[in-house]
């Protein structure tokens, strides 16, 4: 990879892409305690992730001062524009991710407790594809990796799936035993955010395209 | 809708004595549209720009094969006269050049070394439509009289543009004509540059990344006397083909 002319120009993409990486983490940590909370309710944990999503806004806006300095200072061009570009968009992106992982948690705080009979992880299960997926966008960022961004929306037509199944498994659940529609209805709900994260995975993936090509991928 | 090519190079070199300045080049130009030429200096863009208008003809050991046509002629054809070349393709500098004379005298030479007004009416009228074109009339309505030199550097610059217009040119050429300028007076060439740009072909020069891709429709990559990419603006600063090229705009090296 050549360096700039002027080094601090390298500088400040390269603190760009480690704050979006950093705070792409700090994503990656809330939605896995957040999905482990939906199997073993955890009421503590819950509310740490609802504390912790301040701190993920706040990455957001820490990237959107570097891009905005970086831009008026260096007015990029080609490549180096859309580093910054996406770097803009993906921690927007990362923003709703740290939301969604925040809602389930505040879902968790809603139900408090499982029911007894209530024996599924299928949601569970859903997140752990979705936990999965977002960290290989993560990756394909991270690592500038067409070939890792390309799995991505193919993963994410799993998960797709999974959440259908997810979702009549849960209407016969309801339709069974009335007894628990609430805390169903609740868990459909967390299913709903893990399926918007998998959405939001596969267009990180796509930045991470655009980036390398220079051409938007359809949606 | 396709353009009309208003200029093109064929297998052009050019030497500077024993040195090879530009080397086989063969570059279109669309008609009443901007084209930048951008790269490096030494590279031959300013070579190019100058081979267009014959300029370089004063340079002795300046040498020139291949061809330029502008309208399918050859510019370079021996019964060629260079001078009313000139008026057909006028020339805008760095520095803001005007004559040590008024500000009408600076536009009115023109027209009248090549008997372009009948009457001192049609003169005062040509130099008033020139003005008015490069944006400058209304600062100097009421000096007319006064020096060409008096005025600042961004307004000399557009009475350079006027005097370059008077002759009614069909292209012109214009080498880095912000580097001496301010932003505002720059803005304000640019400004004029997208204005001009419907009437005439417009070749510029620059130095500046950004100012190329503001104002042109087409970028041309020259490096070390060669074209790297010629292409749409939009698309060499967004997505250059050629790896050289991407490192120039992106100011990178190793």
């Amino acid at each position: 990879m050549k360096e700039h002319i002027v080094s601090n120009y390298d500088e400040d993409l390269n603190s760009l892409k480690s704050n979006l990486v950093e705070m792409g983490l700090n994503c990656e940590k809330q939605l896995f305690h957040a999905i482990n909370i939906t199997r073993i309710i955890n009421i503590a944990k819950a509310n740490e992730i609802i504390t912790n999503d301040d701190e993920i806004d706040a990455q957001e806006t820490k990237i959107r001062e570097l891009a905005t300095i970086t831009l008026s200072k260096r007015q990029p061009l080609a490549d180096d524009l859309r580093k910054i570009i996406i770097s803009l968009k993906i921690s927007s992106i990362l923003e709703r991710i740290g939301d969604h992982a925040s809602n389930i948690a505040g879902r968790i705080l809603h139900v408090k407790k499982a029911p007894e009979n209530y024996l599924t992880d299928s949601i569970y299960q859903l997140g752990q594809l979705v936990l999965k997926n977002f960290s290989k966008a993560l990756s394909s960022y991270d690592q500038e990796s067409q070939k890792i961004a390309q799995i991505v929306p193919a993963e994410d037509v799993t998960i797709n799936s999974v959440y259908e199944t997810c979702f009549r498994e849960h209407l016969h659940l309801m339709m069974e035993e009335p007894k628990i529609l609430g805390f169903c209805t609740q868990m459909l709900f967390i299913a709903k955010e893990l399926e918007r994260i998998g959405d939001l995975s596969k267009v990180i993936s796509k930045e991470v395209i655009y980036n390398l090509k220079g051409k938007l991928v359809k949606r | 809708m396709k353009e009309t090519v208003k200029i093109k190079s064929k297998k052009l070199n050019v030497f500077y004595g024993e040195k090879k300045a530009l080397s086989n080049i063969n570059l279109e130009i669309p008609e009443r549209k901007v084209t930048s030429l951008i790269g490096p200096s030494g590279c031959g863009k300013s070579t190019f720009l100058r081979c267009l208008n014959r300029m370089n003809d004063s340079i002795e050991i300046c040498k020139v094969e291949g061809q330029i046509f502008v309208d399918e002629q050859n510019i370079y054809e021996k019964n060629l006269d260079p001078v009313l070349l000139r008026a057909r393709i006028g020339m805008v500098f760095q520095k803001p050049n005007p004559f040590p004379k008024s500000i009408f005298e600076n536009v009115a030479y023109g027209p009248k070394i090549h008997g372009l007004a009948n009457s001192g009416d049609e003169l005062n009228n040509l130099v008033e439509v020139s003005l008015k074109k490069a944006g400058l009339y209304d600062e100097v309505k009421d000096r007319i009289d006064e020096p060409g030199t008096s005025l600042s550097g961004g307004q000399q610059q557009r009475l350079c543009i006027a005097r370059a217009i008077a002759v009614s040119p069909e292209v012109i050429l214009m080498d880095e004509p912000c580097s001496a300028l301010d932003p505002i007076a720059t803005a304000k060439i640019e400004e004029l540059i997208d204005e001009l740009s419907k009437n005439y072909t417009i070749v510029i020069v620059t130095h500046s990344m950004q100012q190329a891709a503001r104002v042109s429709n087409q970028t041309a990559f020259f490096h070390m006397g060669s074209l790297i990419e010629v292409g749409k603006t939009e698309d060499v600063f967004s997505m250059p083909k050629e790896k050289k090229t991407q490192d120039y705009i992106t100011g990178k090296i190793g």
